[in-house]
């Protein structure tokens, strides 16, 4: 009897324990819903601050930027064309233009909340050395072979040659013949040439001599047009036109045998125009070919633009028509 | 005696059947309904439609003002109209008629992206106003802005209708903008904003 009853006792005792057995069953199930949502979300939401963007108004920056740039290159033209009566003018005008594109711009930024500056820091006085009337290449004086200027750089270097008076020759008789010639002597001694010439590759053939005597031809449509700075004849890029950086800072520009050919020619150097050789120009005022005006050489700019993220400075260089080192 | 307890225990396994099952049912409707739906979730709002939309926005107008196509649209004014040709005086209702307003209809009018074309500029005085270049309507909640600075100087010639040159400098046209600074060849300096929205 005593068995039976202690048996009902522990079966009923049983049955208790799975009750409770019951809910915390209900209650480990539920936890383990809400830790699955809790991960879930925790995924959606590192998804969602790794896709943020940077942080910084980079977008802005850069936009102003360009359009100080291009702003910079434009006015600096404009200026070295029409206000070229003096430094004083050239240097007042080209500030002057650039502070009014500043102070517009800057109210438009403003309204962002971001301060953009353009300070013009420096400029180069340079000289601008044009013929633009179809002549022989020779200088005022008549003279062929003439030196153009001595220890300068140049920028914006553009020829148009006609072959109406072109030698005939080769790449074998370059030096023997009287071809027409634009050296380029480096502070070193090292001569860069140039030969225009009625070769046998097309209606003009352009050759370029290095120092140590390898010579590059082309031939080329008539007129040919030559940019020797951005290194291109008839539009076309040429490799043999980029020796600038070898040719260092500072060379002498000179022309040989100048009456082989016609044609017009212009270039800025960073020499002022004092010092430039007088005899060999006409005064700008004459209308004689070849002439001298003032000119800017270079303009460095200082680009500061601030928002709330962000501090960004930058000095940009304004030299259009240079060589790209 | 025996069957009394069970009774009790059948009620008591009875309820803590019930709760759990409550608990049970509670915790999924919890966490089916703390389950995220961020801007990120896939829909025609999702940021980054919008982040797209404001990359592509921005990327059109660089390569527009590289081209010089969008000055040559601020450029296509009728001075003896005071408008642009073509244009009501809300501006007009798709592209304008010029490479610029090709390239957007191109770039977002096909793709069923609608957007307005505002234009800013700055009066002697120092104030800022706007100038409506396209109206398509107003912008939903999620449109996204991108814009570009334009120099528009003394000696610049607006267009005929044709799109061809005219003699006609800025200096001297009724221009929407006035001119900034006499002493100077800049004219005014044009905020070209492009606001794009799904339609």
């Amino acid at each position: 009897m005593a068995d039976v009853t202690s048996l009902r006792r522990r079966t009923d005792r049983q049955e208790a324990e799975r009750g409770q057995l019951f809910l915390i069953g209900a209650l480990a199930l539920a936890v383990l819903l809400i830790t699955v949502a809790l991960l879930l979300n925790t995924a959606i939401y590192t998804e969602n601050l790794a896709t943020r963007g940077g942080g910084t108004d980079s977008a802005e920056v850069i936009g102003f930027q360009n359009a100080a740039q291009a702003q910079s290159v434009d006015a600096f033209e404009h200026v070295n064309r029409e206000h070229n009566a003096s430094y004083g003018d050239l240097r007042g005008n080209y500030t002057a233009s650039m502070s009014v594109w500043e102070d517009t711009a800057a109210r438009h930024r403003a309204a962002e909340g971001h301060v953009g500056e353009v300070t013009v820091n420096d400029t180069t006085e340079g000289t601008r050395i044009v013929q633009d009337d179809e002549r022989k290449f020779t200088d005022a004086n008549g003279n062929a072979s003439w030196e153009l200027v001595a220890d300068a750089n140049a920028r914006n270097y553009t020829i148009t040659a006609q072959p109406s008076s072109l030698v005939t020759s080769d790449t074998g008789n370059l030096t023997i013949d009287p071809v027409f010639r634009i050296a380029f002597e480096a502070s070193n001694g090292d001569v860069w040439s140039i030969y225009i010439y009625d070769g046998t590759v097309g209606d003009i053939t352009v050759a370029v001599v290095e120092p140590d005597g390898t010579i590059d031809s082309r031939g080329a449509d008539s007129p040919a047009r030559l940019d020797i700075t951005n290194a291109t004849l008839d539009g076309d890029s040429w490799d043999a036109l980029r020796f600038f950086d070898d040719l260092g800072e500072g060379y002498d520009v000179s022309y040989e045998y100048g009456d082989a050919t016609t044609g017009t020619y212009s270039l800025v150097v960073d020499r002022n125009v004092s010092s430039v050789d007088g005899t060999q120009y006409h005064d700008d005022s004459s209308g004689d070919s070849p002439y001298v005006t003032r000119a800017l050489y270079d303009a460095e700019i200082d680009i500061v633009y601030q928002t709330q993220t962000a501090y960004y400075e930058a000095k940009y260089r304004v030299a259009p028509g240079e060589d790209d080192a | 005696m025996v069957s009394l307890r069970r009774g009790d225990r059948g009620q008591a396994h009875t309820l803590e059947a019930v709760v759990a099952g409550m608990v049970l049912l509670a915790s999924i409707v919890f966490a089916l309904q703390v389950t995220a739906v961020t801007p990120l979730t896939g829909s025609t709002s999702s940021q980054h439609i919008e982040n797209q939309q404001a990359a592509v926005t921005d990327g059109l107008l660089t390569a527009e003002a590289e081209n010089g196509t969008i000055k040559e649209t601020l450029l296509y004014w009728n001075s003896t109209r005071t408008r642009f040709y073509g244009a009501s005086s809300l501006g007009y209702g798709a592209g304008p008629p010029t490479a610029f307003g090709a390239q957007l209809n191109r770039t977002l009018g096909d793709r069923n992206v609608a957007y307005n074309v505002n234009l800013r500029h700055i009066r002697p005085g120092g104030d800022r106003r706007t100038i409506r270049l396209v109206y398509l309507g107003e912008p939903s909640d999620h449109a996204s802005v991108a814009t570009q600075l334009i120099t528009l100087y003394d000696d610049d010639r607006i267009r005929h209708g044709d799109g061809s040159l005219s003699n006609e400098e800025l200096s001297s046209t009724d221009y929407f903008a006035r001119n900034i600074d006499q002493d100077s060849r800049v004219y005014n300096v044009v905020e070209v904003e492009v606001v794009a929205w799904r339609m």
